[in-house]
Protein backbone atom coordinates (compact mmCIF):
# COMPACT_ATOMS: atom_id res chain seq x y z
CA UNK A 1 0.00 0.00 0.00
CA UNK A 2 1.04 3.63 -0.46
CA UNK A 3 2.90 4.45 2.69
CA UNK A 4 0.94 6.95 4.79
CA UNK A 5 4.26 7.74 6.42
CA UNK A 6 5.81 8.99 3.22
CA UNK A 7 2.68 10.65 1.94
CA UNK A 8 1.85 12.36 5.22
CA UNK A 9 5.21 13.24 6.59
CA UNK A 10 6.54 14.48 3.29
CA UNK A 11 3.64 16.81 3.04
CA UNK A 12 4.44 18.14 6.46
CA UNK A 13 8.16 18.62 6.17
CA UNK A 14 8.52 19.54 2.55
CA UNK A 15 5.39 21.44 1.83
CA UNK A 16 4.86 22.79 5.31
CA UNK A 17 1.31 21.51 5.34
CA UNK A 18 -0.79 23.72 7.52
CA UNK A 19 -3.59 22.88 9.82
CA UNK A 20 -6.55 25.15 10.22
CA UNK A 21 -7.59 26.34 13.62
CA UNK A 22 -9.53 23.82 15.64
CA UNK A 23 -12.00 24.75 18.29
CA UNK A 24 -10.79 23.65 21.68
CA UNK A 25 -14.13 24.27 23.32
CA UNK A 26 -14.89 20.60 23.73
CA UNK A 27 -11.70 20.27 25.67
CA UNK A 28 -12.29 23.38 27.73
CA UNK A 29 -8.97 25.15 27.20
CA UNK A 30 -7.98 28.51 25.84
CA UNK A 31 -4.42 29.20 26.96
CA UNK A 32 -1.40 27.07 27.69
CA UNK A 33 -1.41 27.93 31.39
CA UNK A 34 -5.07 27.05 31.73
CA UNK A 35 -4.67 23.80 29.83
CA UNK A 36 -1.66 22.82 31.91
CA UNK A 37 -3.52 23.56 35.13
CA UNK A 38 -6.40 21.46 33.89
CA UNK A 39 -4.05 18.58 33.07
CA UNK A 40 -2.50 18.81 36.51
CA UNK A 41 -5.84 18.90 38.29
CA UNK A 42 -7.21 15.94 36.37
CA UNK A 43 -3.92 14.02 36.38
CA UNK A 44 -4.01 13.78 32.60
CA UNK A 45 -1.54 14.44 29.87
CA UNK A 46 -1.76 17.66 27.92
CA UNK A 47 -1.52 17.08 24.17
CA UNK A 48 -0.52 20.21 22.26
CA UNK A 49 -1.02 20.63 18.51
CA UNK A 50 1.39 23.27 17.23
CA UNK A 51 0.19 24.46 13.83
CA UNK A 52 0.33 27.45 11.53
CA UNK A 53 -2.67 28.63 9.60
CA UNK A 54 -1.05 28.97 6.19
CA UNK B 1 -5.15 17.57 7.60
CA UNK B 2 -5.17 16.91 11.35
CA UNK B 3 -7.45 19.88 11.95
CA UNK B 4 -9.89 18.58 9.36
CA UNK B 5 -10.02 15.20 11.04
CA UNK B 6 -9.91 16.19 14.69
CA UNK B 7 -13.64 16.82 14.79
CA UNK B 8 -14.65 14.08 12.41
CA UNK B 9 -12.44 11.08 13.18
CA UNK B 10 -13.76 8.74 15.84
CA UNK B 11 -10.22 7.43 16.26
CA UNK B 12 -8.89 10.88 17.14
CA UNK B 13 -11.87 11.66 19.34
CA UNK B 14 -11.20 8.42 21.19
CA UNK B 15 -7.55 9.30 21.67
CA UNK B 16 -8.47 12.75 22.98
CA UNK B 17 -11.03 11.45 25.41
CA UNK B 18 -8.49 10.87 28.16
CA UNK B 19 -6.18 13.83 27.64
CA UNK B 20 -6.43 17.61 27.69
CA UNK B 21 -6.05 18.96 24.16
CA UNK B 22 -4.67 22.37 23.24
CA UNK B 23 -4.36 23.57 19.64
CA UNK B 24 -1.77 26.35 19.39
CA UNK B 25 -1.63 28.64 16.37
CA UNK B 26 2.08 29.40 16.28
CA UNK B 27 1.56 32.75 14.58
CA UNK B 28 -1.14 34.24 16.76
CA UNK B 29 -1.63 35.31 20.36
CA UNK B 30 0.54 33.43 22.81
CA UNK B 31 1.36 30.88 20.06
CA UNK B 32 4.82 32.20 19.09
CA UNK B 33 5.99 32.27 22.71
CA UNK B 34 4.68 28.78 23.46
CA UNK B 35 6.16 27.43 20.23
CA UNK B 36 9.52 28.97 21.13
CA UNK B 37 9.34 27.51 24.63
CA UNK B 38 8.93 24.05 23.09
CA UNK B 39 11.46 24.64 20.30
CA UNK B 40 8.92 23.90 17.58
CA UNK B 41 10.64 23.68 14.20
CA UNK B 42 7.93 22.50 11.81
CA UNK B 43 4.18 22.08 11.53
CA UNK B 44 2.32 20.25 12.74
CA UNK B 45 4.32 19.31 15.81
CA UNK B 46 2.65 17.50 18.66
CA UNK B 47 3.71 17.37 22.29
CA UNK B 48 2.31 15.28 25.11
CA UNK B 49 3.37 16.85 28.40
CA UNK B 50 2.67 15.97 32.00
CA UNK B 51 1.07 18.28 34.56
CA UNK B 52 4.44 19.92 35.17
CA UNK B 53 4.78 20.75 31.49
CA UNK B 54 7.55 18.20 30.97
CA UNK B 55 7.54 16.45 27.57
CA UNK B 56 6.54 12.81 27.71
CA UNK B 57 6.32 12.30 23.96
CA UNK B 58 6.68 14.51 20.93
CA UNK B 59 6.35 13.88 17.24
CA UNK B 60 6.23 15.81 13.99
CA UNK B 61 3.87 15.36 11.08
CA UNK B 62 0.44 13.88 10.73
CA UNK B 63 0.34 10.46 9.16
CA UNK B 64 -3.32 9.71 9.65
CA UNK B 65 -5.64 9.17 12.57
CA UNK B 66 -4.42 5.70 13.48
CA UNK B 67 -0.75 6.66 13.67
CA UNK B 68 -1.60 9.80 15.60
CA UNK B 69 -3.71 7.87 18.09
CA UNK B 70 -0.85 5.39 18.51
CA UNK B 71 1.46 8.23 19.49
CA UNK B 72 -1.02 9.48 22.08
CA UNK B 73 -1.48 5.94 23.36
CA UNK B 74 2.31 5.54 23.66
CA UNK B 75 2.47 8.71 25.73
CA UNK B 76 -0.31 7.46 28.01
CA UNK B 77 1.23 4.02 28.31
CA UNK B 78 4.54 5.38 29.57
CA UNK B 79 4.24 8.78 31.21
CA UNK B 80 7.90 9.07 32.12
CA UNK B 81 9.52 12.18 30.72
CA UNK B 82 11.59 11.94 27.57
CA UNK B 83 14.67 12.58 29.71
CA UNK B 84 13.80 9.61 31.91
CA UNK B 85 13.03 7.47 28.87
CA UNK B 86 16.45 8.19 27.45
CA UNK B 87 18.10 7.10 30.69
CA UNK B 88 15.94 3.97 30.84
CA UNK B 89 16.83 3.04 27.28
CA UNK B 90 20.53 2.95 28.16
CA UNK B 91 20.01 0.15 30.68
CA UNK B 92 16.87 -1.60 29.43
CA UNK B 93 16.23 -0.86 25.75
CA UNK B 94 12.80 -1.61 24.35
CA UNK B 95 11.26 -0.94 20.96
CA UNK B 96 8.71 1.41 22.52
CA UNK B 97 11.44 3.49 24.12
CA UNK B 98 13.47 3.49 20.92
CA UNK B 99 10.43 4.71 19.00
CA UNK B 100 9.77 7.51 21.50
CA UNK B 101 13.38 8.65 21.35
CA UNK B 102 13.45 8.37 17.55
CA UNK B 103 10.36 10.60 17.26
CA UNK B 104 11.82 12.97 19.82
CA UNK B 105 15.01 13.37 17.81
CA UNK B 106 13.14 13.72 14.51
CA UNK B 107 10.96 16.47 15.98
CA UNK B 108 14.17 18.32 16.86
CA UNK B 109 15.43 17.73 13.30
CA UNK B 110 18.28 15.63 14.69
CA UNK B 111 17.97 13.09 11.91
CA UNK B 112 21.16 11.05 12.59
CA UNK B 113 20.03 10.36 16.15
CA UNK B 114 16.49 9.67 15.00
CA UNK B 115 17.72 7.13 12.46
CA UNK B 116 19.93 5.51 15.11
CA UNK B 117 16.92 4.94 17.37
CA UNK B 118 14.65 3.80 14.53
CA UNK B 119 17.28 1.21 13.58
CA UNK B 120 17.35 0.02 17.18
CA UNK B 121 13.56 -0.18 17.18
CA UNK B 122 13.75 -2.25 14.00
CA UNK B 123 16.12 -4.69 15.67
CA UNK B 124 14.03 -4.88 18.83
CA UNK B 125 10.68 -5.25 17.06
CA UNK B 126 11.16 -7.10 13.75
CA UNK B 127 7.40 -7.47 13.28
CA UNK B 128 7.19 -3.73 12.55
CA UNK B 129 10.43 -3.62 10.56
CA UNK B 130 8.80 -2.31 7.38
CA UNK B 131 7.25 0.61 9.23
CA UNK B 132 10.57 1.52 10.84
CA UNK B 133 12.38 1.21 7.51
CA UNK B 134 9.99 3.80 6.07
CA UNK B 135 10.94 6.17 8.86
CA UNK B 136 14.63 5.46 8.47
CA UNK B 137 14.52 6.13 4.75
CA UNK B 138 12.54 9.33 5.15
CA UNK B 139 14.75 10.81 7.86
CA UNK B 140 17.89 9.79 6.02
CA UNK B 141 16.48 11.70 3.07
CA UNK B 142 16.06 14.81 5.19
CA UNK B 143 19.43 14.32 6.86
CA UNK B 144 21.12 14.04 3.48
CA UNK B 145 20.70 17.78 3.04
CA UNK B 146 23.27 18.29 5.81
CA UNK B 147 25.48 15.49 4.57
CA UNK B 148 24.53 13.20 7.43
CA UNK B 149 23.92 10.21 5.17
CA UNK B 150 25.54 8.99 1.99
CA UNK B 151 23.70 8.04 -1.15
CA UNK B 152 24.66 4.40 -0.59
CA UNK B 153 23.19 4.35 2.93
CA UNK B 154 19.95 5.86 1.69
CA UNK B 155 19.81 3.57 -1.31
CA UNK B 156 20.15 0.52 0.94
CA UNK B 157 17.04 1.55 2.87
CA UNK B 158 15.20 2.32 -0.39
CA UNK B 159 16.01 -1.19 -1.58
CA UNK B 160 14.58 -2.63 1.63
CA UNK B 161 11.38 -0.69 1.10
CA UNK B 162 11.10 -1.67 -2.54
CA UNK B 163 11.65 -5.32 -1.64
CA UNK B 164 8.66 -5.27 0.72
CA UNK B 165 5.80 -7.30 -0.69
CA UNK B 166 3.25 -4.59 0.04
CA UNK B 167 5.13 -1.70 -1.59
CA UNK B 168 2.61 -0.25 -4.00
CA UNK B 169 3.01 1.96 -7.04
CA UNK B 170 2.66 5.22 -5.08
CA UNK B 171 5.46 4.17 -2.72
CA UNK B 172 7.70 3.29 -5.65
CA UNK B 173 7.07 6.70 -7.21
CA UNK B 174 7.85 8.53 -3.96
CA UNK B 175 10.99 6.48 -3.36
CA UNK B 176 12.20 7.11 -6.91
CA UNK B 177 11.67 10.84 -6.53
CA UNK B 178 13.55 10.98 -3.25
CA UNK B 179 16.42 8.85 -4.50
CA UNK B 180 16.80 11.04 -7.59
CA UNK B 181 16.90 14.18 -5.45
CA UNK B 182 19.58 12.73 -3.16
CA UNK B 183 21.56 11.45 -6.15
CA UNK B 184 21.56 14.88 -7.76
CA UNK B 185 22.83 16.52 -4.58
CA UNK B 186 25.53 13.90 -4.10
CA UNK B 187 26.58 13.65 -7.75
CA UNK B 188 25.36 10.08 -8.11
CA UNK B 189 22.79 10.60 -10.85
CA UNK B 190 23.82 7.54 -12.84
CA UNK B 191 23.06 5.35 -9.83
CA UNK B 192 19.58 6.80 -9.54
CA UNK B 193 18.51 6.13 -13.12
CA UNK B 194 17.23 2.57 -12.43
CA UNK B 195 15.04 3.94 -9.63
CA UNK B 196 13.79 6.72 -11.87
CA UNK B 197 12.91 4.26 -14.60
CA UNK B 198 11.13 1.90 -12.22
CA UNK B 199 9.34 4.80 -10.56
CA UNK B 200 7.98 5.88 -13.93
CA UNK B 201 6.92 2.32 -14.71
CA UNK B 202 5.05 2.22 -11.41
CA UNK B 203 3.58 5.66 -12.05
CA UNK B 204 2.20 4.53 -15.41
CA UNK B 205 -0.13 2.19 -13.53
CA UNK B 206 -1.62 4.99 -11.43
CA UNK B 207 -4.72 6.99 -12.32
CA UNK B 208 -4.38 10.68 -13.19
CA UNK B 209 -6.04 11.73 -9.94
CA UNK B 210 -3.70 9.64 -7.82
CA UNK B 211 -2.00 11.49 -4.93
CA UNK B 212 1.30 10.55 -6.56
CA UNK B 213 0.35 11.97 -9.96
CA UNK B 214 2.28 15.21 -9.47
CA UNK B 215 5.36 13.27 -8.40
CA UNK B 216 5.04 11.16 -11.55
CA UNK B 217 5.01 14.33 -13.65
CA UNK B 218 8.09 15.50 -11.80
CA UNK B 219 9.81 12.18 -12.53
CA UNK B 220 9.05 12.68 -16.22
CA UNK B 221 10.84 16.04 -16.05
CA UNK B 222 13.81 14.34 -14.37
CA UNK B 223 13.80 11.63 -17.03
CA UNK B 224 13.88 14.20 -19.82
CA UNK B 225 16.75 16.02 -18.15
CA UNK B 226 18.85 13.17 -16.83
CA UNK B 227 18.18 10.26 -19.17
CA UNK B 228 17.05 11.75 -22.47
CA UNK B 229 19.28 14.83 -21.98
CA UNK B 230 16.52 16.81 -23.70
CA UNK B 231 16.43 20.20 -21.96
CA UNK B 232 13.66 21.74 -24.14
CA UNK B 233 11.43 18.74 -23.42
CA UNK B 234 12.17 19.01 -19.70
CA UNK B 235 11.33 22.72 -19.73
CA UNK B 236 8.06 22.07 -21.54
CA UNK B 237 7.11 19.32 -19.09
CA UNK B 238 8.01 21.54 -16.15
CA UNK B 239 5.88 24.39 -17.52
CA UNK B 240 2.99 21.97 -17.97
CA UNK B 241 3.11 21.29 -14.23
CA UNK B 242 2.38 24.92 -13.45
CA UNK B 243 -1.18 26.13 -12.86
CA UNK B 244 -3.19 28.18 -15.31
CA UNK B 245 -2.14 31.86 -15.53
CA UNK B 246 1.17 31.14 -13.83
CA UNK B 247 2.81 33.74 -16.06
CA UNK B 248 0.87 36.43 -14.18
CA UNK B 249 1.77 35.06 -10.75
CA UNK B 250 5.06 36.45 -9.34
CA UNK B 251 5.57 33.52 -7.00
CA UNK B 252 5.10 30.96 -9.77
CA UNK B 253 7.30 32.94 -12.14
CA UNK B 254 10.06 32.97 -9.56
CA UNK B 255 9.53 29.30 -8.79
CA UNK B 256 9.94 28.37 -12.45
CA UNK B 257 12.96 30.64 -12.91
CA UNK B 258 14.60 29.10 -9.85
CA UNK B 259 14.01 25.62 -11.24
CA UNK B 260 15.68 26.69 -14.50
CA UNK B 261 18.61 28.07 -12.52
CA UNK B 262 19.00 24.92 -10.47
CA UNK B 263 19.01 22.80 -13.59
CA UNK B 264 21.05 25.21 -15.70
CA UNK B 265 18.47 25.25 -18.50
CA UNK B 266 16.44 27.91 -20.29
CA UNK B 267 18.28 30.71 -18.47
CA UNK B 268 17.53 33.45 -20.99
CA UNK B 269 13.77 33.03 -20.65
CA UNK B 270 14.11 32.43 -16.90
CA UNK B 271 15.73 35.84 -16.50
CA UNK B 272 12.93 37.54 -18.44
CA UNK B 273 10.27 35.74 -16.40
CA UNK B 274 11.77 36.48 -13.01
CA UNK B 275 12.13 40.16 -13.91
CA UNK B 276 8.42 40.08 -14.76
CA UNK B 277 7.89 38.71 -11.25
CA UNK B 278 9.79 41.71 -9.89
CA UNK B 279 7.52 44.05 -11.86
CA UNK B 280 4.30 42.30 -10.85
CA UNK B 281 5.12 41.96 -7.17
CA UNK B 282 3.87 44.61 -4.77
CA UNK B 283 5.75 43.65 -1.61
CA UNK B 284 9.34 44.89 -1.27
CA UNK B 285 10.46 41.70 0.49
CA UNK B 286 9.14 39.54 -2.34
CA UNK B 287 10.67 41.81 -4.99
CA UNK B 288 14.00 41.53 -3.20
CA UNK B 289 13.78 37.75 -3.27
CA UNK B 290 12.98 37.74 -6.97
CA UNK B 291 15.86 40.11 -7.66
CA UNK B 292 18.12 37.64 -5.87
CA UNK B 293 16.95 34.92 -8.24
CA UNK B 294 17.57 37.27 -11.17
CA UNK B 295 21.04 38.05 -9.83
CA UNK B 296 21.88 34.37 -9.53
CA UNK B 297 20.75 33.81 -13.10
CA UNK B 298 22.93 36.71 -14.28
CA UNK B 299 25.88 35.19 -12.47
CA UNK B 300 25.23 31.81 -14.07
CA UNK B 301 25.11 33.52 -17.47
CA UNK B 302 28.46 35.19 -16.75
CA UNK B 303 27.13 38.72 -16.24
CA UNK B 304 28.61 39.54 -12.83
CA UNK B 305 28.05 43.29 -13.20
CA UNK B 306 24.31 42.86 -13.69
CA UNK B 307 24.18 40.36 -10.82
CA UNK B 308 25.76 42.97 -8.55
CA UNK B 309 23.34 45.68 -9.73
CA UNK B 310 20.35 43.48 -9.03
CA UNK B 311 21.44 42.32 -5.61
CA UNK B 312 22.17 45.95 -4.67
CA UNK B 313 18.57 46.75 -5.58
CA UNK B 314 17.46 43.82 -3.40
CA UNK B 315 19.46 45.25 -0.49
CA UNK B 316 17.74 48.63 -0.99
CA UNK B 317 14.37 46.92 -0.81
CA UNK B 318 15.22 44.73 2.18
CA UNK B 319 18.13 46.36 4.05
CA UNK B 320 17.76 44.11 7.10
CA UNK B 321 18.32 40.87 5.20
CA UNK B 322 21.93 39.82 5.87
CA UNK B 323 21.63 37.11 3.22
CA UNK B 324 21.51 39.66 0.42
CA UNK B 325 24.69 41.31 1.71
CA UNK B 326 26.38 37.91 1.67
CA UNK B 327 25.13 37.48 -1.88
CA UNK B 328 26.64 40.85 -2.85
CA UNK B 329 30.01 39.75 -1.47
CA UNK B 330 29.74 36.52 -3.44
CA UNK B 331 28.96 38.32 -6.70
CA UNK B 332 31.74 40.86 -6.14
CA UNK B 333 34.21 38.03 -5.54
CA UNK B 334 33.05 36.38 -8.76
CA UNK B 335 33.59 39.64 -10.64
CA UNK B 336 37.10 40.02 -9.17
CA UNK B 337 37.93 36.45 -10.16
CA UNK B 338 36.57 37.04 -13.66
CA UNK B 339 38.71 40.12 -14.13
CA UNK B 340 41.74 38.60 -12.46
Amino acid sequence: MRSPLLAGALAVLILGAAAAATAADDHGTATYAEALAQAQQQNKLLVIDFYADW
Amino acid sequence: MFAREVDSSDIIKGALADVIFLPVDCEKGEGPAIAAKFSVRGYPTFYAVNGQGEPVERWIGYEGAEGWARSVAAARADTRTLVAKKTAFETAPTAALALSLANDAATGYDFPVSVKYFKQARELDPARADEYTGNIFMYMYYGADDGAFTFDEIRAEADRMLAAADAEAGDRVDIASMIVQVARKQDRVADAIPYLTKGLEAGATLPEDSPAARTVRSLKVDHALLVEKDAPKAVALRKAMLPENWEQDPKRLNQFAWWCLQNDVNLEEAEVLVMRAVELSEADGDRANYLDTAAEICLKRGNCEEAIARIRKAIELAPDREYFKEQLAKFEAALTQKKG
